[in-house]
């Protein structure tokens, strides 16, 4: 089993959105939901204002609310350690949705299903990156695999001192970042998504 | 605890299942037969065709893929010298733009007044033959210059160019004055080889960027930024930004500088004047390679102290010492960038003047690492990629427009012309219009003073005859009579290239990567139909069958040729280097073979200039030695440029010959209590009207409030999402037409309070504040009666933003060119603010 995972390097990301879009185009994540985004912060005062662009997705946490909640036990860990959705098995309860710190699972319009990022478990088995990673122009991202010392991932993270957001939540987050100007701290109880109220039908 | 839940993961379902009874259990998979719930669309069988991005004017190489003759995804194409496998998200969202659900896809015309919104389908036939029919008319009366072009930012120069040439109008319109005309003629007077500097950014150490916004826009954006970035990664390279606004560029800079508006120029003579008093300069490559002595040009920046800078940009003074020091110290890898912020003022062709001499003090022009350039714009239309035969000559007929002659540098160099009054002076009947074709822009609603070009565009004494080509209902097309179905850039072809920032050029190919929607088509195909239909000799000019024998011609020199190209998207020669230091090249004997040297200035000439008639300078005498030099007049790098001053007499206006700081007229009499400086600006994820057609950009951006600083919102009693009105007002002084300070036109929005924005501006996005176009451009607008059912795309129904503040900037913003050059100035308009 890997622990599947990414870097983001926040001192070279320009904001683009690229990994954004790919994603919905991936997905075609319907408008209204997002499956990964760009969060822009702003803190200081002139002339010392800053804005810090944070890209954010599912954490895949390694102790996951999301995957305890389900009554149709429709969240569930893959052997890389993605938490993903089992389409079949959701009833569009919506439980995940609630469980989740990050906001990071919407209830999809069409299919009323929960809907989250997979992190490209069918490209990655395929030996792509995620299509965020892909489409990243600055080389941002960074895929790979916790558990491989010799990834690229592993060897960035051992030479650089890296956070996740909200680490103190206890759920484990596995996104780590690159983050020397302290952005992360800033986007205090945001959510991805904004948290959706349950509309049981 | 930690341990033994991470083993719990790897034991499985069953592990996991039965530890559910206490509440904490997550469940685990392996890997299911049945992905559906999974899986994305880019696996498969896809195929990736290669082709060039044109969401914005960058053109970075991109791969489409398809699956099921759709397209899913578009992602870089790594062959693409420039953009290296880069793009951004106005390409990522390539299938947004393509089925857009509310795209015109038939021909259309108007059954009721003009700007009714009332149509009817025609087939290409009628529209073709309605056309013809117009055009031949006004050709054959032997005015060819009544037929009128309006074009934005196109990538098909070739076709278009071939086209009105052989009908013989000049009366092309273009938008290089709300554009870069500024940056391009203070780089032509001072340096001459090229109107576009690519700074070496992958192997510099420094940059002082005087508001140019390349994490957002610009020509060339995602090839810079990602070698920004690696110079950042790879070198620890600083970036100190001067930009009146916190953009996103300010944003990743390692010190932004929030400037007054306009003082960009003054921060660069400031800086000058530090590197010239302290000796930090380059002295002997200016006693080389500048064609005025340092010491005069030092005696020159004597008022332009730090202080007075400090005073007029709010730049500390000793900030300012510092950045000349930290500047110099790394040259030559050291270089500027400089955008809008710098140049699209009343005072920015100085501006960029004083930019460009400043990397010329300290030695690093041409240089690995410094301030560099590229002869070519794009690929070799000359040597290597000639047009085909018979090539039509230029118009002999005159435009009273396009020549607009009291803006003496606009076409001094190339023909960049003064877009913002073309409007004005068909208003004013300056040239009699008798039928207009508007191309990929949409000037009702983005060039300033919108208003007025609707007017004009409504009026049909002034223009009998108006048809669009454009790929939605644009503000423009729904003042036309005929709307033609245009081409998305992912159904088209070009040979296409950009100023490459490797500093070697290459050619690149865009190709259809599916088949065109609807009835959608280019003019590739519509003008050779055009000019078979008018006859007159102009169908001599289209011998090729169809536009795939074209390219082959055009890329025949390219080894594999035009399969190649389609192969791969990109061709660049790998025997030619970077251009480096241009100007020190040696001539060799076959260029100086009936040459002569002027003993005096050691200027080499041969032949005759065929534009001014006189002897063609090919390089100097430097030291004994023949060499390029630059291909300025004195072959030097001109501080001093008397052939602008020159330009400048020929119509009564007084030029200065060197950088100097013009304060801005209407800003320099100062603001009152509720005045405001109106910048504008462009988001990251928008372009031109195009972009706003894409769902998934619109979903990142969508809405332009008014960025205010909180001290000034105080000052006006305004708090976070009050309402303002503003209104904009023409200048009041300057050498600008009708400046009476008179109001444009007044909006209502609602303030968006920031630090990041100067306490004496007020910015507004281009990127919002469409009527046309349907819900997803022009959030809250119904669905016009020409758009076919939304089919296909159930995001059409439920588009999250109707409710998005959507303010027409332009409708603020008064025609203001600059003096010189008659560029733009987008952020010198004086608003007056109040609550509403
Ligand atoms: S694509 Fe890369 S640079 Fe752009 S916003 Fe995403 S992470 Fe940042
Ligand atoms: S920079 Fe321009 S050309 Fe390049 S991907 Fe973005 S929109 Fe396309």
């Amino acid at each position: 089993m890997a622990r599947l995972s990414m870097l983001i390097d926040l001192r070279t990301c320009i904001g683009c959105h690229a990994c954004s879009v790919a994603c919905k185009a991936e997905f075609d994540v319907p408008l209204g939901t997002l499956r990964n985004t760009v969060k822009y912060v702003e803190n200081g005062q002139a002339p010392q204002a800053l804005r810090h662009f944070i890209p954010v997705l599912c954490n895949h946490c390694e102790d996951a609310p999301c995957t305890r909640v389900c009554p149709s036990r429709a969240v569930i860990r893959l052997d890389g350690g993605q938490v993903v959705i089992d389409k079949d098995r959701c009833r569009g309860k919506q439980e995940c949705i609630e469980a989740c710190p990050y906001g990071a699972i919407t209830l999809h319009p069409d299919s009323h299903k929960a809907q989250k990022c997979t992190l490209c478990v069918h490209r990655t088995e395929q030996g792509q990156a995620p299509a965020c990673v892909e489409a990243c122009p600055t080389k941002t991202r960074i895929f790979g695999d916790l558990d491989d010392p010799g990834s690229e991932l592993a060897r960035r993270l051992a030479a650089t001192p890296t956070v996740a957001w909200r680490e103190h939540d206890g759920t484990r987050p596995k996104v780590r970042y690159v983050d020397t100007r302290g952005a992360l701290p800033l986007l205090a109880e945001q959510t991805m998504n904004p948290r959706t109220q349950k509309q049981r039908r | 605890m930690d341990l033994n839940r991470r083993d719990l993961l790897r034991l499985g379902a069953a592990a996991a299942a039965s530890l559910s009874a206490v509440g904490c259990a997550e469940l685990t998979a392996t890997r299911r037969a049945d992905p559906a719930g999974w899986a994305g669309k880019s696996t498969g069988a896809i195929t990736r065709i290669p082709t060039m991005c044109q969401s914005c004017t960058t053109a970075c190489g991109v791969l489409a893929t398809i699956k099921d003759g759709r397209l899913l995804q578009i992602v870089g194409n790594p062959e693409d010298p420039n953009s290296r496998g880069s793009v951004c998200a106005k390409g990522v969202a390539g299938p947004s733009i393509l089925y857009d659900p509310f795209r015109v896809l038939y021909p259309l015309r108007r059954v009721g007044p003009r700007g009714s919104g009332q149509w009817r389908r025609i087939t290409w036939e009628e529209a073709y033959a309605e056309i013809a029919d117009k055009l031949k008319d006004i050709r054959e009366r032997g005015h060819p210059e009544e037929f009128a072009f309006q074009q934005g930012r196109n990538r098909s120069a070739d076709i278009i160019n071939r086209f009105l040439d052989s009908y013989g109008t000049p009366s092309s319109f273009n938008h290089r004055a709300l554009c870069s005309a500024n940056r391009r003629a203070a780089l032509l007077a001072t340096v001459g080889d090229s109107d576009w500097d690519l700074g070496d950014y992958e192997h510099t150490d420094y940059i002082l960027n005087f508001g140019c916004n390349w994490t957002e826009a610009m020509q060339g954006h995602i090839p810079i930024v990602t070698r920004i970035m690696q110079a950042r990664a790879n070198r620890g390279a600083k970036i100190v930004t001067f930009e009146s606004r916190l953009s996103n560029t300010a944003a990743v800079s390692d010190e932004w500088f929030c400037v007054k508006p306009g003082t960009d120029g003054l921060i660069a003579l400031a800086l000058s004047h530090v590197i010239c008093t302290e000796g930090l300069w380059n002295k002997a490559w200016l006693d080389r390679w500048s064609n005025y002595p340092a010491d005069e040009y030092t005696r020159h920046l004597a008022p332009y102290t730090p202080e007075l800078a400090e005073r007029e940009s709010g730049v500390p003074a000793d900030t300012l010492r510092r950045l000349a020091r930290e500047f110099a110290a790394k040259a030559p890898r050291c270089t500027t960038t400089s955008g809008r912020g710098s140049h699209a003022h009343y005072n920015g062709f100085y501006n960029d003047r004083a930019i460009t001499v400043l990397n010329a003090l300290v030695g690093n022009m041409g240089m690995e690492g410094g301030f560099c350039w590229h002869p070519l714009s794009t690929f070799d239309t000359k040597k290597q990629f000639p047009e085909p035969a018979p090539v039509p000559p230029k118009p002999t007929a005159k435009s009273v427009i396009a020549d607009a002659k009291q803006w003496p540098l606009a076409n001094a160099w190339n023909r960049m012309k003064v877009g913002e009054i073309v409007y004005l002076w068909i208003k004013e009947r300056r040239q009699k219009i008798s039928a207009l074709m508007t191309y990929n822009t949409d000037q009702a609603w983005s060039w300033p003073e919108m208003q007025l070009v609707q007017e004009v565009l409504k009026d049909e004494e002034l223009v009998p005859f108006h048809f669009c080509l454009d790929v939605m209902m644009s503000e423009t097309a729904h003042l036309a009579d005929l709307v033609l179905p245009w081409t998305t850039w992912l159904e088209r072809w070009d040979i296409d290239a950009r100023p490459p920032l490797g500093l070697i050029d290459y050619v690149g190919i865009r190709q259809p990567v599916v088949a065109p929607l609807g009835e959608s088509k280019d003019v590739r195909e519509i003008f050779p139909e055009l000019a078979r239909r008018i006859g007159g000799g102009m169908e001599q000019y289209f011998p090729w069958a169809s536009v795939e024998e074209y390219l082959e011609q055009r890329y025949a020199s390219v080894p594999g040729g035009f399969a190649f190209m389609r192969q791969h998207g990109a061709w660049i020669d790998p025997a030619k280097k970077p251009n480096y230091q241009p100007y020190e090249r040696p001539l060799d004997a076959e260029e100086l073979a009936g040459s002569s040297t002027d003993p005096q200035s050691g200027v080499i000439t041969k032949g005759e200039d065929p534009k001014t008639k006189k002897p063609a300078a090919i390089g100097i005498v430097m030291d004994g030695v023949a060499v390029r030099g630059f291909t300025t007049p004195s072959r030097k790098l001109e501080v001093k440029s008397e052939a602008i001053v020159a330009l400048g007499r020929g119509v009564d206006k007084v030029i200065e010959p060197l950088p100097v700081y013009l304060p801005i007229p209407d800003l320099a009499q100062g603001l009152a209590d509720d005045q405001l400086i109106m910048i504008s600006f462009k988001w990251n994820v928008h372009n031109a009207h195009r972009t706003m057609q894409s769902k998934w950009l619109m979903e990142i951006v969508s809405s332009n409030p008014a960025w205010m600083h909180p001290r000034t919102a105080k000052r006006l009693g305004l708090s976070q999402g009050d309402w303002i009105e503003v209104t904009g007002h023409r200048p009041r002084a300057g050498d600008v037409p009708r400046a009476d300070g008179s109001p444009v036109g007044s909006q209502r929005t609602r303030v968006h309070l920031t630090e990041g924005v100067h306490p004496q501006v007020l910015a507004f996005s281009h990127n919002a504040g469409r009527w046309m176009g349907g819900p997803i451009a022009a959030p809250g607008s119904a669905a016009d009666a020409w758009v076919p059912a939304p089919v296909g795309d159930r995001d059409a129904a439920r588009v999250p933003w109707q409710d998005a503040l959507r303010v027409p900037q332009n409708s603020l913003i008064p025609i203001y060119p600059d003096p010189t050059t008659g560029q733009q100035a987008w952020n010198d308009t004086v608003v007056r603010v109040r609550k509403a």
